[in-house]
């Protein structure tokens, strides 16, 4: 599990407490990187661990940071909740170099903090952890009606399916209309 | 973040993810994952749901469908993968018929031995109700299944059927109502008419069917295919749009006055289709088959019905089995017209054999030709059957020719 530490911004992010130890030191020393979410808490993690994401993977594969390059240049998912961040990055150090299980049953039972893993997981692209997620989120509605799968999913009915459509066409027709007059305006 | 939208409105209001903020590709890989009564079920919450999940087409674990057409009734066994999502429900039963009532239908199902009722409307038909429900199945299955069987069921061919009026022919609904008033009118039919408005509604069924699979973009995709249907023809309609590794294709009841063209069976229409190519076991018992015996020679397994077996049919045979290592087993069954002197004729007497086979050596080969000719009393057919075995299984005190 990594250690986390709250940072100030992006651009210069706290120090991070130490990475945990594996049992037995490596013959060649491991690089680690950073990275840190919408809380701007920042998670140490070794190269190997962020192997699950091929997103992360893709980009240090050819960087060749150092230590302190690394350190001062931690990637930002500003779109990713620092919990959420948090799960993913204990994730991938507890599958570090191990092939991963068929079932994992350390995942969110709350369906918001779930979708939100979803969509995290996704994003960076880790395949193997969204699996799992997208199997616990079908087993959500496994033997339900169609009206308790409406209820834990919150899937809205057909009339007010169609009614928040219009109302979004609405809303985009008139936020159009202000900028267009907010554009003629400017040109006066 | 989002890679596709697939629902019209999605959440801006909370702040919080739901179902409906899932990209594209990650709800595809969830409806993977929901299983067949899930899809079914996701299918019946709205229309946005239904139209995305006919056209992801998610994999699922549906491996069986057995569809009965009955007089009166549709019937479908449904089963599901052992190991799939819905363990606790591997197969079921669903019975579509038509109530005593005539302007009304029933659906029930049966789980485990137990009949519950579903649903009984009072406006169209029974068959209406089965296609509702297996419409969107039948087109948008992905997965491929391990069986699909399309049997027409027909009367025991008795000379006279007594019925009571408008009464349901179903097992169910007699089970259902046991007791039969006495003052109940009854009519009595021959077993001819009873059977032609069922021949006419399944010829009906049979249509909807081909029309439905027709629609697919690529066939659906199946183990093994049991067409049972009343016409020959029948069994082009279905296996035209169906892939299938094993076809069998039977009657019914066997049928003496069958016409000619009912009862005769030529893949030449499909025999380009790819849908024929795939098939590796072809088990055609009832129609006779009037393909020349050369556009079989392809398929490892083959059991049909002729009219005559010619010598040359089976002296290519026999060299087709000894030069081809991909063919297995074959049978032709025929119709004894050149009496029984035949098949001794061209391979030789066996006179103190009871079962009568023919071992011929494969060079180069641990398998042996055996060809083995009977007689099928109830049949009254002719069985010749060419198989490959293996050298250990030929009987000891066997004369396996080598030539």
């Amino acid at each position: 599990m990594s250690s986390t530490e709250q940072g100030t911004s992006s651009a210069a992010p706290a120090e991070p407490t130490t990475a945990p130890e594996s049992a037995a030191a490596p013959e060649v020393p491991e690089s680690f990187y950073y990275v840190h979410g919408k809380d701007k808490v920042v998670h140490k993690v070794s190269a190997g661990a962020l192997q699950h994401s091929a997103l992360i993977h893709g980009m240090i594969s050819n960087l060749g940071y150092t230590e302190e390059q690394a350190k001062a240049n931690p990637f930002p998912f500003e779109n990713i909740d620092g919990d959420i961040l948090q799960m993913v990055v204990d994730w991938c150090n507890q599958h570090k170099g191990k092939p991963t299980p068929p079932e994992d049953t350390n995942l969110p039972k709350q369906k918001e903090k779930l979708f939100d893993l979803v969509l995290a997981v996704n994003y960076l692209e880790i395949k193997e952890l969204l699996t799992y997620c997208c199997k616990q989120v079908a087993m959500m509605v496994k033997g339900k009606s169609p009206e308790e799968i409406r209820e834990i999913w919150m899937i809205p009915t057909d009339a007010e399916d169609e009614a928040a459509e219009k109302e979004a066409k609405k809303r985009a027709g008139k936020e159009a209309a202000g900028e267009t007059a907010a554009a003629a305006g400017d040109a006066k | 973040m989002f890679l596709f939208d697939w629902f019209c409105s999605k959440n801006e209001q909370n702040e919080k993810p739901t179902i409906t903020d899932m990209p594209y590709s990650v709800m595809s890989q969830i409806l993977d994952k929901v299983g067949f009564l899930g899809t079914l079920n996701l299918r019946k919450t709205c229309k946005t749901f239904r139209n995305f999940i006919d056209d992801v087409k998610p994999i699922n674990d549906l491996k069986q469908l057995r569809i009965t057409l009955g007089h009166f009734y549709v019937q479908v066994e449904v089963f599901l993968d052992k190991n799939g999502y819905d363990t606790d429900k591997c197969s079921f039963v669903l019975s579509y018929q038509q109530a005593p009532d005539d302007n009304s239908w029933l659906i029930f199902k049966l789980v485990d031995d137990e009949v519950e009722f579903v649903k009984k409307m009072d406006e169209g038909e029974f068959i209406d109700a089965f296609f509702h429900d297996f419409e969107s199945i039948l087109k948008n299955q992905k997965s491929k299944l391990a069986y699909l069987k399309i049997k027409a069921d027909s009367f025991v061919p008795f000379d006279f059927y007594r019925e009571i009026k408008s009464e349901p022919q179903s097992m169910l609904s007699r089970c259902l109502c046991p007791r039969r008033k006495k003052s109940e009118e009854t009519i009595i039919v021959t077993a001819n008419e009873a059977n032609r408005g069922h021949k006419k509604s399944v010829s009906e069924t049979i249509n909807r069917l081909e029309t439905i699979l027709k629609c697919r973009s690529v066939p659906l995709q199946t183990k093994r295919l049991l067409l049972m249907v009343f016409e020959s023809s029948q069994v082009i309609q279905i296996l035209r749009y169906v892939k299938t590794e094993e076809l069998g294709a039977l009657q019914p009841t066997r049928e003496a006055d069958l016409s000619e063209k009912k009862r005769n069976l030529r893949f030449d229409e499909i025999s380009k289709c790819e849908t024929y190519e795939n098939i590796r076991d072809i088990r055609v018992l009832d129609f006779v088959v009037t393909n020349p015996i050369s556009d079989f020679l392809d398929k490892p397994v083959l059991i049909i019905r002729r009219i005559h077996v010619s010598e040359d049919d089976i002296l290519n045979l026999k060299r087709a089995f000894l030069t081809s290592s991909h063919l297995k087993r074959w049978q032709l069954q025929y119709e004894d017209s050149e009496g029984d002197g035949s098949i001794h004729d061209i391979l030789g007497r066996m006179p103190h054999e009871e079962q009568e086979k023919w071992f011929y050596g494969i060079p180069n080969s641990t398998e042996v030709l055996c060809i083995q000719s009977g007689y099928q009393t109830v049949l009254e057919r002719v069985t010749v059957s060419f198989t490959r075995i293996n050298l250990v299984d030929v009987p000891e005190n066997a004369w396996v020719d080598w030539e």
